[in-house]
């Protein structure tokens, strides 16, 4: 064994200790392992020159360390005590595994002729056999690589705690399983001592164990059963060196370092019974004399709270310790090698990493003889698993200052007057039988809190040893969440859940919500282990409700405790809907409060896989959750935001939480930063909008609070309440109508407008069908029963300065052989009229003898002149070509007509047959369109009399231009009649001029036949007309009354 | 009876049935009237395409370009060619046959507005002169006739074109409005103007009334025609 001499004191100190075992200065710095660098410390904390990366296990997740610490019903069970894979070097303390390597496997020989289990015998490996299952302080190398140092938790269920510390109750175990913190025997090495696996008589018996030399057996004893713990009883020398064993240790074997190898297991094994103080005695001051003072049963001061910082062998079976190095060896540096133990470690020469921890040891002769005898002084090994340290370094004690004394370790003397802290190790709580220590290598005991990692070995971190099958929580988180939640609430009360020691705050713990004090707290090992046994800063009252409730919290089979405000909530909540819009309502139990929405998210993250998991159905709320370690981090999250919080965060106060839970989103309390940003609304009073005071947002994230913008722009607005406000704005009268029709506007757009059913049809049907009817009626009789009336012819004075007038004298001066144009230019439609109107003067053409030729500027001209001679004038027995020539259609219209005009013969070559029309008697003196004696344009339309009195009468010289018009047409080309110069000669326009002409002619023909329908049909309209609008102007006169009386009332 | 009559009693039976058809819209919209709507249209519109393509294609178009001179063939090209592309306005490349529209247009607007200025725009306005003018009427009429006619006459022509006037004044703080002696004066035009209208309107209900009585003519006829006797000797 090699010797580390005390930087302080510069006395020689086995190199299994930590601490100096003269001054109790450490041996080594602790100062944070960079990650893959190497360093003295890797050599340190690595026995295998091979510096092999040391695989420490997963730290243990916040809520395992608490459960297993703390709750007598944490499943510890679940937690494999057995790990899968013993060999494999622990994860949780690799971080003591790299400060204190593994002693040089100067003692693997000696190691390995040991019956033992390979991973004892040392007192670093007092922590190996804490993580590791079966090989605590064992010496292999390929352990030794595996720096696993489990992590220690201090809020471990009790149940966790008894794996820790063995079967034992927590009196038994006090002191015992800490001895690993305690001095080593100067004499032994790391590696030679052995876990005391038999040590523990109480949870604690690991770290008297670590002082002992037997601690080698005890860890081989506590490697066979609860051997979780292992890695706190008394450790050998040899597990320093061997700390590569604890790398190959399973998880199971992180668990051991708190439980005593042979706790219940091994009565036989030099363990003497601890006291509850003993449980403790990792966090005593290494110094000799107290380590020497130490008792294992008797009353524990202070100083047994350092134990796990003493020598294994205290209270472990040196039997346990093995040869080869284990993971656990890394742990050497805080047991005291025993010297019982192993002997033959104190001649390692190589340094282990427990080395560095040496300063904690004072390095002394007579401490080593004391180290040997501390596996029957458990308590007295606060640090002797220190002095191992020297046996293995004595390099390392040499670089401290000699004048370090034990007192200034102080640090790791908890103060004994101090309150304990509310969460922490509870011996009292924790109940052996019930709940065994896990196995050193289960993950449950996976690297554990924030401050244990600074002790680790970056590399070994690295390195871990392949995580167990169950995920296990991040090794800080707990502690990280503790601080942000602690930076984060300057303005909350301290949570008073979390202990002191933890908090940021300096604020007392006082402040505890009423409802966690329930009195549903049921820990067993609440009771089993006394609260003396624990130091002070690690007791928790008994009356600590909320730390009670706050632990039974983590249970969670344990469904009795349930926060009321919780049950409140959740009973007055509708079904959950899954709607992460929502706020914060109807969420699970522990969310049932009034979260901070940095909370709120985190909570709504958390919610979905479980909303997942419930739609997939592989959800069972009435099971428990199998797995702890992955749910503990979501407790202990939930732990975070639980009705222990304050009552910022809480609503447990209140009887109906979900109330005044919705009174204050109502309410819409906002912070006072949040106030003074709130938007000043004015009032619109341009637009004639008023404030909404009285508007509070009931959509989106602003929901309860008043006075905000709403969600839905206002498009539209009242105009009437805008009309309310009069406007500031200087407008004249014109744009205040402008304004106000305006405003009309815009009101009736929203308007629903009923849309008012037509007045019947059948009304305007029936007055149709009566006019109709009597029109007929009339026509008709008159027609089939009228005749003819004989009517007297006009005079002269009526016939003077008439168009018919006119017309009959030129016709009448025309003698026989004439050529006359006739130009047929109507529609179809117009044929009736017209054929009674042309057909007096067609007749009274052809009693002159004249010639006659046709021409039509419509398509239908020809035709239609065909058959009005056929028809009419049957009696004069005109021949075609011979008295009168049929040419046919002009296209072009008033270009055409132009043209015919200005040569007719090039326009119109032949007839309407094809016969040649200008070489037969009608055209054969025709050269010009002034060579007709008379161009009669018969015609309905008034555009193409003007086209014929403009192109034609314009160019006509001599030749009358004369029409017999629709009477429609007449009112329009009469001005070209009594225009002057006057271009339209004569016309005669409708039945009525035709009957006066005829008359004139004193030959009746159409026109005199259809007078008297006519002139019925005339009267009827008449009267019609007449009697339809005297009833018209009476009904509107009554109707106007109506109005204006109905406009009084109103 | 012979063909000839037989053509005329079966002209006489479709007109009968057709202006049935066409009284039955006093019923209302039905498909009767619309079927004898529709014969008259399609009759119409073939009888003018025959008579386009007898009367003017082929005796000014085809006849030239195939046995006229050689004056008439080039003057016959010349015109083809135009209608050829005037043919491009019904198809996808009615672009082509803008130039042939533009002819026809030019051609068309010459003649009206030349027609219209000479023959109406002068005539009428010297017309209007003219009625006050005693010089211009017959020794017959009498001149108090004469005047008061003439001045009817140019107060409603000068009132009615007055009313035709929709030219305003910008007035700052007002509403644009025409001047109050052109809005007097427009409410006489005005009162011609309706004068006018209703006389349009009586020469139309004149004309359709016209109609009405020879159609029920014709009826009588043909009911005489068919042996209706009865009725004959009222």
């Amino acid at each position: 064994m090699t010797e580390i001499q005390c930087p302080t004191c510069g006395k020689s100190n086995t190199d299994d200790h930590n601490f100096c075992d003269h001054c109790g200065a450490p041996l080594f710095s602790l100062d944070p392992i960079p990650p893959d660098s190497p360093s003295p410390r890797d050599d340190f904390f690595d026995n295998n020159q091979d510096r092999k990366p040391v695989q420490t296990p997963q730290p243990l997740d916040e809520a395992s360390r608490l459960d297993s610490l703390l709750s007598p019903e944490e499943p510890l069970e679940e937690v494999p005590k057995e790990t899968p894979h013993p060999v494999e070097p622990v994860d949780d303390f690799s971080r003591l595994d790299d400060l204190i390597p593994a002693p040089e496997p100067l003692d693997r020989d000696p190691v390995e002729k040991r019956p033992q289990p390979q991973e004892e015998s040392d007192a670093s490996s007092r922590l190996d056999d804490f993580f590791a299952a079966d090989e605590l302080f064992t010496g292999s190398d390929e352990e030794k690589d595996q720096a696993k140092i489990p992590a220690f938790d201090p809020f471990l269920d009790p149940s966790a705690r008894d794996d820790l510390l063995g079967e034992e109750g927590p009196v038994d175990k006090s002191g015992e399983e800490w001895n690993y913190f305690t001095e080593p025997p100067a004499e032994e090495s790391l590696t030679e001592r052995s876990p005391s696996i038999e040590e523990p008589a109480n949870n604690l018996d690991f770290l008297n164990a670590l002082s002992d030399n037997s601690i080698t057996e005890k860890e081989d004893s506590a490697q066979e059963t609860g051997g979780e713990w292992d890695f706190l009883t008394s450790s050998s020398a040899e597990e320093v060196p061997s700390g590569q064993t604890e790398a190959a240790k399973g998880p199971a074997d992180e668990g051991k370092y708190l439980s005593t190898p042979s706790t219940g297991e091994e009565p036989s094994k030099e363990e003497p019974p601890k006291s509850p103080g003993d449980e403790w005695d990792f966090l005593t001051s290494p110094s000799a004399e107290e380590v020497s003072s130490k008792e294992p049963e008797a009353a524990q001061g202070p100083v047994d709270e350092w134990d796990f910082l003493s020598t294994p062998s205290t209270g472990e079976g040196s039997s346990e310790e093995e040869p080869p190095k284990s993971p656990g060896d890394e742990w050497d540096f805080l047991t005291s090698p025993s010297t019982g133990d192993e002997p033959s470690k104190e001649e390692e020469p190589a340094k282990s990493p427990v080395d560095e921890w040496d300063f904690l040891i004072t390095p002394s002769a007579e401490e080593e003889s004391l180290k040997v005898e501390q596996p029957d002084q458990e308590p007295a090994g606060d640090l002797e698993f220190l002095a191992s340290l020297d046996e293995d370094d004595p390099n390392a004690g040499t670089e401290l200052p000699a004048a370090e004394t034990a007192g200034e370790l102080s640090f790791l003397t908890p103060d004994p007057e101090s309150e304990p802290s509310p969460i922490g190790f509870r011996p009292d709580l924790y109940d052996e039988d019930e709940d065994p220590i896990p196995d050193f290598g289960s993950p449950g005991f996976s690297e554990d809190s924030g401050w244990l990692d600074m002790l680790q070995d970056p590399a070994a971190r690295e390195s871990a040893v392949e995580a167990p099958a169950e995920p296990t929580k991040p090794q800080t988180d707990w502690l990280d969440k503790i601080k942000r939640l602690n930076k984060s609430s300057d303005l909350v009360e301290e949570d008073s859940s979390f202990p002191d020691w933890l908090s940021v705050s300096e604020k007392p713990d006082t402040e505890i919500p009423e409802k966690v004090k329930t009195p549903e707290q049921h820990s067993p090992a609440d009771d089993s282990t006394p609260a003396s046994d624990l130091p002070a800063w690690l007791q928790i009252d008994d009356d600590d409700e909320s730390l009670n409730a706050f632990l039974k919290k983590k249970d969670l089979t344990n469904k009795e405790y349930k926060p009321a405000i919780v049950r409140g909530i959740t009973d007055k909540l509708p079904p959950q809907e899954e709607d992460d819009d929502e706020p914060a309502s109807g969420m699970s139990d522990s969310q049932q409060i009034k979260f901070p929405s940095w909370a709120e998210e985190k909570k709504a993250a958390e919610k979905i896989p479980e909303d997942l998991e419930f739609l997939a159905g592989n959800r069972d709320k009435s099971t428990p959750v199998i797995d702890p370690f992955q749910n503990e981090e979501e407790d202990f999250i939930d732990d975070l935001f639980s009705d222990e919080m304050p009552d910022w965060l809480t609503s447990a106060s209140s009887d109906s939480p979900f109330e005044d839970f919705e009174e204050e989103l109502s309410q819409g309390e906002l912070p006072g930063w949040v106030e003074a940003m709130r938007p000043v609304v004015e009032s619109t009073d341009a637009t004639g909008l008023s404030e909404d005071e009285d508007y509070i947002e009931n959509y989106g994230p602003l929901a309860g609070i008043p006075s905000v913008l709403p969600a839905e722009a206002e498009v539209a607005f009242d105009p009437e309440r805008a009309a309310k406000k009069p406007l500031d704005l200087f407008a004249t009268k014109s744009q205040h109508e402008y304004v106000n029709v305006l405003k009309k506007l815009i009101s009736d757009e929203n308007k629903t407008k009923t849309i008012l059913k037509p007045a019947p049809v059948a009304t305007q049907r029936v007055l149709r069908w009566l006019i109709s009817i009597l029109m007929l009626v009339t026509t008709a009789g008159t027609v089939v029963f009228g005749g003819i009336i004989d009517t007297e012819p006009p005079t002269s004075g009526q016939v003077l300065n008439t168009g018919y007038g006119a017309l009959y004298d030129q016709i009448e001066s025309f003698y026989d052989g004439q050529p006359v144009l006739i130009a047929f230019d109507y529609q179809p439609a117009s044929a009736g009229e017209l054929y009674t109107a042309a057909a007096g003067v067609v007749d009274h053409l052809m009693k002159q003898g004249t010639y006659l030729s046709l021409i039509s500027t419509q398509p239908t001209g020809p035709a239609l002149a065909e058959h009005f001679l056929t028809t009419t004038q049957e009696k004069h027995k005109y021949i075609h070509t011979q008295q009168y020539i049929n040419l046919g259609y002009l296209p072009g219209e008033s270009a055409g007509l132009l043209s015919f005009v200005i040569a007719p013969k090039k326009i119109i070559p032949l007839a309407f047959d094809g016969s040649n029309a200008w070489g037969s008697p009608p055209l054969v003196d025709v050269n010009s369109i002034n060579d007709f004696a008379m161009i009669l344009v018969i015609t309905d339309d008034p555009d193409t009399a003007k086209i014929w009195i403009e192109q034609v009468g314009t160019i006509l010289e001599d030749t009358p231009l004369n029409m017999v018009v629709s009477a429609q047409a007449e009112p329009l080309i009469q001005p070209y009649f009594r225009s002057s110069p006057q271009l339209l000669k004569g016309y005669v326009s409708g039945i009525i001029d035709s009957v006066n002409y005829e008359q004139l002619l004193d030959r009746p023909n159409l026109a005199t036949t259809a007078w008297v329908p006519f002139n019925m049909g005339i009267i009827i309209t008449v009267l019609i007309i007449f009697i339809g609008g005297l009833a018209n102007g009476v009904m509107s006169l009554f109707s106007r009354h109506r109005s204006r009386a109905a406009g009084d009332v109103k | 009876m012979n063909m000839t009559n037989m053509m005329d009693f079966i002209g006489l039976s479709l007109g009968f049935l057709l202006t049935i058809l066409i009284f039955s819209y006093l019923l209302g919209d039905n498909p009767f009237f619309r079927l004898a709507i529709h014969i008259f249209i399609g009759v119409a519109a073939g009888y003018v395409a025959i008579v386009t393509v007898n009367n003017v294609l082929i005796p000014r178009l085809i006849i030239p370009l195939v046995q006229g001179s050689r004056g008439e063939r080039l003057l016959s090209i010349l015109l083809f060619i135009p209608s050829l592309f005037l043919f491009f306005k019904v198809t996808p490349w009615r672009k082509l046959g803008n130039w042939s529209v533009a002819i026809l247009v030019g051609i068309g607007a010459a003649a009206a507005i030349g027609g219209a200025i000479t023959g109406t725009l002068f005539p009428q306005i010297l017309g209007t002169i003219n009625s006050v003018d005693p010089s211009a009427y017959s020794i017959t009429t009498s001149r108090w006739d004469h005047a008061i006619n003439g001045i009817i006459i140019v107060l409603g022509t000068v009132t009615t074109l007055i009313y035709f006037h929709f030219g305003t004044q910008d007035t700052p703080g007002q509403s644009d409005k025409r001047l109050p002696v052109i809005e007097h004066i427009s409410k006489i035009g005005r009162v011609f103007l309706a004068i006018t209208f209703g006389a349009l309107y009586a020469g139309v209900f004149l004309s359709a009334l016209a109609a009405l009585v020879e159609r029920l003519s014709s009826f009588w006829v043909y009911l005489n025609t068919i042996g209706f006797q009865l009725f004959s000797s009222f």
